[in-house]
C-alpha cells in the first residue's frame, strides 16, 4: 500500500463524520494533507493533532512517517475560510435573499438586525428544498460588546449585518462546495463541473417581500424555524409570506 | 521575492520576533504587534523553502511549501503542526492595513459567532494564540536549522 493511502486509512480510522481528506506530495516529495470534518468543531486542536498523529504512528512505518510534514485539521467553516480567505464584502443591507443552483434549486437566505433592551441580535435563517437543508442561528451582540467595538450609533445596524451577512453566504457557498466535491469524486473533470462557479462568481440576488412565495416543502422547513423564533419583523414577513404562499398552492391545486 | 536568501529569511524570522516582543509592550501598538507575529513564522517557514515567493501570504500554503518538517522529530512535527493551525487559524496578512478599532471589530464578531461570552478573555486568547504561537514556531524552526546546518 502507498504512502498516501495509508495515511488516508489512518485519518479514516478516526470515524470523523463525513470527512473530507486532501493529501498531497509537496516539490520535496513530503506529504501534507488536511483532513475536513465538523466533528473538529468545538475541538481542541492539541487533541485533534494528537488523534491525527497517534493514527498515523499506528498505520504507518518509521520511515513512512518520515515523508510526513503536516496534517491539518479543519471544520467546513476553516476550509471555507482557507479556500476563500474569509473576505469581509461590503453588500447593500437587505433582508431577503435567494440563490438558485445550476442543478435547478433555490437557497433562500434570510437576515434580520434589531435591539432588545441595551443589546443587539442578528438572526440568520437559510433553507434549502431539495436537500431539506436549514440553518438557523441567533448571534447576541451585549451592550459591553458593541461599546468595545466602538461603533457609532448609525454604523451598528450595517456592521453587524455585514458580518451576518459574511456567516450566511459561508453556509450556502459551503453547501455547493459538498455538491461540487460530490461531483469531482465521482470524476468529472473541473471544466466540466458545474459547481465551479463558486469559487469564482457566486453571489445572491435580493428578494423583495412580495417575491417571498414558497413551496410546501420550503413552508415546512420555516415553520420549523420560526416557531421557535422572537417575533421579529423579518419573522413575520415570513410567517406571513408563508400562510400566502398556502393560499396559492391550495388555489393552484383546486385549478 | 527578490534576492533573499534563506540565511536572510532565518535572521528576519528572528528580527520580527524581536519587533513584536517590543511592540506588544505598548498596548497602542498590539495590532502591528499582532502582524509581526505572522511575519516572523512566514519568514521561518520560507527559511526551510526553495520555491519562489507566489506573492500570497498563506501560511499553511508557505508551510506545505517548506521543507522545515524534515528536519525534525515527529514530535516536533506534531507541536509545529498543531502551531502553525493555531496560527493560521487567527493571522490576516491585512492585519498590516487594520486601525485598532476594525481589529477590535474583528474580535468582537468572531467571539460572538463562537458563542463566546467575556470580550476581555477573548481578546486575550486571541492575542495569546498569535504571539505564542508565532514564539514556538521560531524556536521549532531553530532546532530545524540547526539540523540542517549538520
Amino acid at each position: 500500500m502507498e504512502t498516501i493511502e495509508k495515511v488516508d486509512t489512518a485519518l479514516r480510522s478516526l470515524n470523523l463524520n463525513n470527512p473530507w481528506i486532501e493529501l498531497t506530495f509537496n516539490e520535496q516529495n513530503h506529504l501534507i494533507g488536511y483532513v475536513c470534518s465538523d466533528s473538529f468543531t468545538d475541538q481542541d486542536d492539541e487533541l485533534a493533532q494528537k488523534q491525527i498523529w497517534a493514527a498515523i504512528r499506528k498505520h504507518l512505518e518509521k520511515k513512512e512517517l518520515s515523508q510526513i510534514i503536516g496534517i491539518f485539521h479543519e471544520t467546513p467553516k476553516e476550509r471555507y475560510k482557507r479556500l476563500y480567505g474569509g473576505v469581509v464584502k461590503d453588500i447593500k443591507y437587505a433582508n431577503y435573499f435567494f440563490h438558485d443552483t445550476p442543478d435547478m434549486t433555490r437557497y433562500w437566505f434570510f437576515i434580520d438586525v434589531w435591539k432588545i433592551a441595551d443589546d443587539y441580535r442578528t438572526l440568520v435563517i437559510i433553507i434549502n428544498e431539495r436537500t431539506g437543508f436549514k440553518y438557523s442561528m441567533i448571534y447576541n451582540y451585549p451592550a459591553n460588546v458593541i461599546s468595545f467595538m466602538e461603533l457609532k450609533q448609525e454604523e451598528i445596524v450595517y456592521e453587524l449585518f455585514k458580518s451576518t451577512y459574511n456567516i450566511g453566504e459561508a453556509e450556502v457557498k459551503m453547501q455547493i462546495m459538498f455538491k461540487h466535491d460530490e461531483l469531482s469524486n465521482k470524476g468529472v473533470p473541473w471544466n466540466e463541473n458545474y459547481f465551479n462557479y463558486v469559487y469564482d462568481s457566486f453571489s445572491f440576488r435580493n428578494a423583495s417581500k412580495q417575491t417571498l412565495i414558497f413551496s410546501e416543502k420550503e413552508c415546512s422547513l420555516l415553520d420549523k424555524i420560526i416557531k421557535k423564533a422572537e417575533k421579529t419583523t423579518v419573522i413575520c414577513i415570513l410567517k406571513q409570506s408563508i400562510d400566502n404562499s398556502r393560499e396559492i398552492l391550495k388555489t393552484n391545486e383546486k385549478i | 521575492m527578490g534576492n533573499i536568501s534563506n540565511n536572510d529569511s532565518y535572521s528576519a524570522a528572528h528580527s520580527r520576533i524581536k519587533d513584536m516582543e517590543q511592540l506588544r509592550k505598548n498596548e497602542d501598538s498590539i495590532v502591528f504587534a499582532l502582524y509581526c507575529s505572522g511575519v516572523a513564522v512566514e519568514c521561518m517557514l520560507k527559511a526551510f523553502s526553495s520555491e519562489p515567493f507566489d506573492g500570497r501570504h498563506d501560511l499553511l500554503k508557505i508551510f506545505n511549501q517548506s521543507d522545515i518538517g524534515s528536519k525534525l522529530s515527529e514530535r516536533k512535527k506534531e507541536e509545529l503542526s498543531l502551531h502553525v493551525k493555531k496560527i493560521s487559524k487567527f493571522w490576516r496578512n491585512d492585519f498590516r492595513y487594520y486601525s485598532e478599532i476594525r481589529m477590535k471589530r474583528l474580535i468582537a464578531n468572531e467571539m460572538v459567532h463562537s458563542k463566546g461570552k467575556n470580550i476581555n478573555k477573548y481578546l486575550n486568547k486571541y492575542k495569546n494564540f498569535i504571539f505564542q504561537s508565532s514564539i514556538i514556531i521560531v524556536q521549532i524552526g531553530d532546532i530545524a536549522w540547526k539540523q540542517s546546518k549538520k
